[in-house]
């Protein structure tokens, strides 16, 4: 079996609040997911909507059993956040609708992803922006995990403040083999 | 065909000005560029890296990045520019044995619908004097990427670089 295999790829052709993949296969050791998302928060040019974030739940589980910490930048100043017994995995990057073309990215990195002890996930996101003004831009990098001994078989997201994916927003999850 | 197929590797077994990857095919979904590169810069810890698309020199890049470096920590955004920055590069005020390492995503390179987002992660490991960055570049620019250049602003990239790009599928 090749090592990198692609489970699952989807494109919006119209904006969508809630966004599920299909059932993710367990047949692989590890999973890598690379995004680019936009939201509708603002009204496009000229809004103050320059990024969004997204919350991210696995196989329907709104419990109490998510955690992160992030390292980021959206000015001159580091800085980081954290969730602790969260009902989701809050708040990686994407792009607002500040400006009409930018389409913000995340990576996903879930090794193990099968396992029955608890998944540990890293997600370098980016809030792609036009501009170099304080807080109208973003850069982070997180760590997340998930307490569940239940295998991930599929990933839910939402943007924080209710806001839609936008059409052409898309992803695509790698299924990763070891020998 | 493969997820990932590598499309191209340049070993510098001499000094360069600038490493190139052209005619990518437009087979892929995205692009992933794995380096271990060092400047030939005789004095500084860290060169900027810079890259360009294609024949893009325009004022078309937005840079937004995190950053450690020494005991200094921050955010850094800049543009529009004629270059998008992939982080540091370490030269000649490190030891010669060490080479950054730059993993670099270009996200959607066919599209021609839409400007182009880039994620790096840059690491310019040595014993005494240690840089990390990570962040994105956008690239104004809805045209279909078939391009890359890589290359300091002054400095040349040092004999023993190694730049691999591959191609990623969708399906």
């Amino acid at each position: 079996m090749a090592c990198w295999n692609v489970i699952e790829t989807d494109t919006l052709s119209s904006d969508t609040t809630t966004w599920t993949t299909g059932t993710l296969s367990g047949a692989y050791d590890h999973l890598c997911v690379m995004m680019l998302l936009k939201s509708d928060a603002g009204s496009g040019a000229g809004s103050s909507y320059y990024s969004s974030s997204t919350l991210v739940t696995f196989n329907g589980d709104t419990g109490s059993n998510y955690g992160m910490r992030d390292l980021q930048a959206s000015s001159s100043t580091y800085g980081y956040y954290q969730l602790n017994n969260s009902a989701n995995i809050g708040y990686p990057l994407a792009s607002g609708n500040a400006y009409s073309d930018t389409f913000g990215a995340q990576t996903w990195w879930i090794p193990n992803y099968t396992a029955s002890t608890a998944k540990s996930i890293i997600i370098q996101s980016y809030g792609a922006s036009k501009s170099t003004s304080n807080q109208q831009w973003g850069v982070k990098y997180t760590a997340a995990s998930w307490n569940s001994s239940s295998a991930i078989t599929s990933i839910s997201m939402t943007f924080n403040g209710g806001y839609d994916f936008m059409a052409k927003s898309t992803y695509t999850i790698y299924g990763i083999n070891g020998a | 065909m493969a997820v990932i197929e590598a499309i191209a590797t340049h070993y510098l077994e001499a000094d360069a000005n600038s490493v190139e990857f052209t005619s990518i095919p437009q087979t892929y979904e995205h692009l992933e560029v794995r380096c271990s590169l060092r400047s030939t810069n005789a004095t500084a810890e860290g060169v900027n890296n810079w890259m360009i698309v294609g024949s893009d020199s325009a004022s078309n890049y937005h840079m937004h990045v995190a950053y450690a470096s020494g005991t200094a920590e921050g955010g850094w955004p800049a543009g529009p520019d004629t270059k998008m920055t992939l982080g540091q590069t370490t030269g000649g005020g490190n030891p010669t044995a060490n080479y950054t390492t730059l993993v670099v995503y270009i996200y959607d390179y066919t599209v021609n619908n839409s400007g182009k987002t880039v994620q790096f992660l840059a690491g310019q490991g040595c014993q005494n004097s240690a840089n990390l960055t990570f962040g994105g570049n956008y690239q104004d620019n809805y045209t279909t990427i078939s391009g890359l250049t890589f290359y300091f602003t002054s400095d040349k990239v040092a004999r023993g670089s190694v730049f691999s790009l591959y191609g990623m599928n969708s399906s």
